[in-house]
């Protein structure tokens, strides 16, 4: 489904795993190399762009950083470092932006996975493994003996 | 695994169907079992976190280990040999304030205490030296970050001049070891010797197969690009250049700017020769030569490693102004180090009595960088993480 609107921009529909369907201006949507690829491969004639692994709460956060990022020029550099502050800060909690990375990921945005990646890097650095296990619901599958001689190979990173 | 800056387009597509995330799980729950999502965040945390979390499972253990792509970083600081008291020990110096040291200065102490100390640093990776061992050398390469240490094979012959090849752009975990061993006289009566090569991979020295034995130098061997560089014997603006290739292993010659000494150092992936040029008086029987003039000029090899061209030149008579007397071997150069702005380039010198001089090239200028005085070995350090 495309729809153009008074200014002349072309419209598309998004639609989440959720049913949830979003209508933005297609230089928005091709901050993502995923959807501009699908729109290049004529995906999107056909109606809304169906994003199988997206939900719809994130897939609204996403078009928000995307709207904030095609409407900025370079010389707002330092207003829209403070905005993507905000924005990460916003996601709250390690979940959440988990779950933005991943939609970052899939989407192929390459300003936001760097942004929520760093984010989340800085929240674990000075975590112990048991507690990122924890954050991310891994299992610690060494062995004991395995577990000892990791741990004591690694010794510097825990002095 | 792809590595994490390629983050091309299409990339993102190829998930495959064991990394899809199984129905009513969280992408919180499944992000430590995506690779491509993990490197990204990986990426991006400071070294000691990455040594803790190879502790959180096997997955992310082997990922750490083998497959981040590698970060290099410019030069960060320099270790050389200094005296306190009667013990010897290595400092450390920042090049960049805004940097802590990347280990503690007792690391190093601890495992140089039994007498080793440092003959080459190439990119994060030592090659250390025990000179008192019984026989023949010992050598072993250690990572002053992770603090692991291989110790290699004793050799029969004693080494003359040796070089460590490590470049983690090529390979994170190898590394090799070229030396000059068994010298004999040419007819040109400039020194041969025989190239004997260590590598990680085989845990093993060999002899470089060659019917002639290669041209001898006892100047520092410079790694760069997958090949080996050193300046050969010569008298005055008589020097050649040689260099071993790894990958497929042939010497070759050519030809370097001429000068009283030459010197060869790396840096951001190029070749350069530091011509040191003399302008003496008449020298007088029984006295050090005066020298009237003196200054290095910094020629760059060419990306097609065919031509040298002139990049800069260092006068150091400035320098020299209040010091009558001094010889041709006072003032030596050390490295060279550039930003990544060309022109933000410095050179190290070493002074007679092992002060440590930075002259930088923009605004012309020496200045002291240390308090301690060196003595002996100097090294560039670079930071990176290398497990071996």
């Amino acid at each position: 489904m495309s729809i153009t609107t008074e200014n002349n921009e072309k419209m598309i529909t998004l639609m989440s795993s959720d049913g949830e369907e979003f209508v933005v201006e297609e230089a928005v949507a091709a901050q993502s190399q995923t959807i501009k690829h699908l729109i290049e491969d004529g995906c999107s004639t056909e109606g809304s762009i169906p994003l199988p692994n997206v939900t719809g709460r994130v897939l609204s956060e996403v078009i928000q950083y995307c709207k904030k990022h095609s409407s900025s020029d370079d010389k707002e550099e330092k207003e829209l470092e403070a905005w993507d502050a905000e924005f990460v800060k916003a996601a709250d909690d390690h979940v959440a932006l988990t779950d933005l990375m991943m939609a970052a990921n899939f989407l192929d945005i390459k300003g936001l996975l760097d942004l929520v990646a760093q984010t989340l890097a800085n929240m674990i650095t000075g975590k112990s493994p048991e507690e990122v296990r924890r954050m991310w619901n891994i299992k610690n599958d060494f062995t004991p003996e395995e577990a000892e001689k990791v741990r004591k190979e690694n010794q510097w990173a825990f002095e | 695994m792809k590595s994490a800056g390629g983050g091309g387009g299409s990339a993102i597509l190829q998930i495959s169907p064991r990394r899809q995330p199984p129905s009513g799980v969280s992408a919180a729950e499944i992000i430590g079992y995506n690779e491509d999502v993990l490197t990204q965040i990986l990426i991006h945390l400071p070294f000691k976190s990455l040594g803790k979390f190879r502790c959180v499972s096997k997955r992310w253990n082997s990922l750490i280990t083998h497959h981040l792509p590698p970060r290099l970083y410019p030069p960060c600081g320099i270790l050389f040999l200094m005296f306190s008291g009667h013990n010897k020990q290595y400092e450390y110096v920042t090049l960049d304030t805004n940097r802590n040291a990347p280990f503690s200065s007792p690391t190093l102490v601890d495992e140089l205490a039994g007498g080793m100390y440092i003959v080459r640093s190439t990119n994060g990776l030592l090659l250390l030296r025990n000179p008192r061992a019984d026989y023949g050398d010992y050598y072993c390469v250690y990572s002053p970050i992770t603090k692991q240490k291989r110790v290699l094979p004793r050799l029969d012959d004693s080494l003359y001049n040796v070089c460590l090849a490590y470049d983690p752009l090529i390979s994170t975990a190898n590394y090799k070891v070229i030396g000059m061993c068994k010298l004999v006289k040419g007819p040109d009566r400039k020194s041969q010797c025989e190239i004997v090569i260590y590598s990680s991979e085989t845990g093993l020295w060999r002899v470089f197969n060659i019917r002639s034995p290669v041209p001898f130098s006892n100047r520092q061997m410079i790694y760069l690009n997958d090949a080996v560089y050193w300046v050969g014997e010569g008298g005055y603006k008589d020097y050649r250049g040689f260099c071993f290739y790894l990958d497929g292993e042939q010497v070759r010659d050519f030809q370097v700017p001429a000068g009283y000494f030459t010197y060869f150092w790396e840096c951001r992936g190029r070749l350069y020769a530091v011509v040191k040029e003399l302008e003496e008086e008449e020298v007088v029987i029984g006295l050090p030569p005066i020298i009237r003039g003196m200054w290095f000029d910094v020629y760059e090899m060419g990306t097609q490693y065919t031509e040298w061209s002139l990049k800069h030149n260092i006068d150091v008579s400035p320098f020299m102004k209040d010091k009558t007397h001094y010889a041709s071997y006072d003032l030596q150069f050390l490295f060279l180090i550039r930003e990544e702005n060309e022109d933000d380039c410095s050179a190290m010198l070493n002074y007679t009595r092992g002060q440590i001089l930075r002259y930088n090239f923009q605004n012309k200028t020496f200045t002291e960088f240390s308090d301690n005085p060196c003595k002996g070995e100097v090294c560039l350090y670079m930071e990176v993480l290398t497990f071996l």
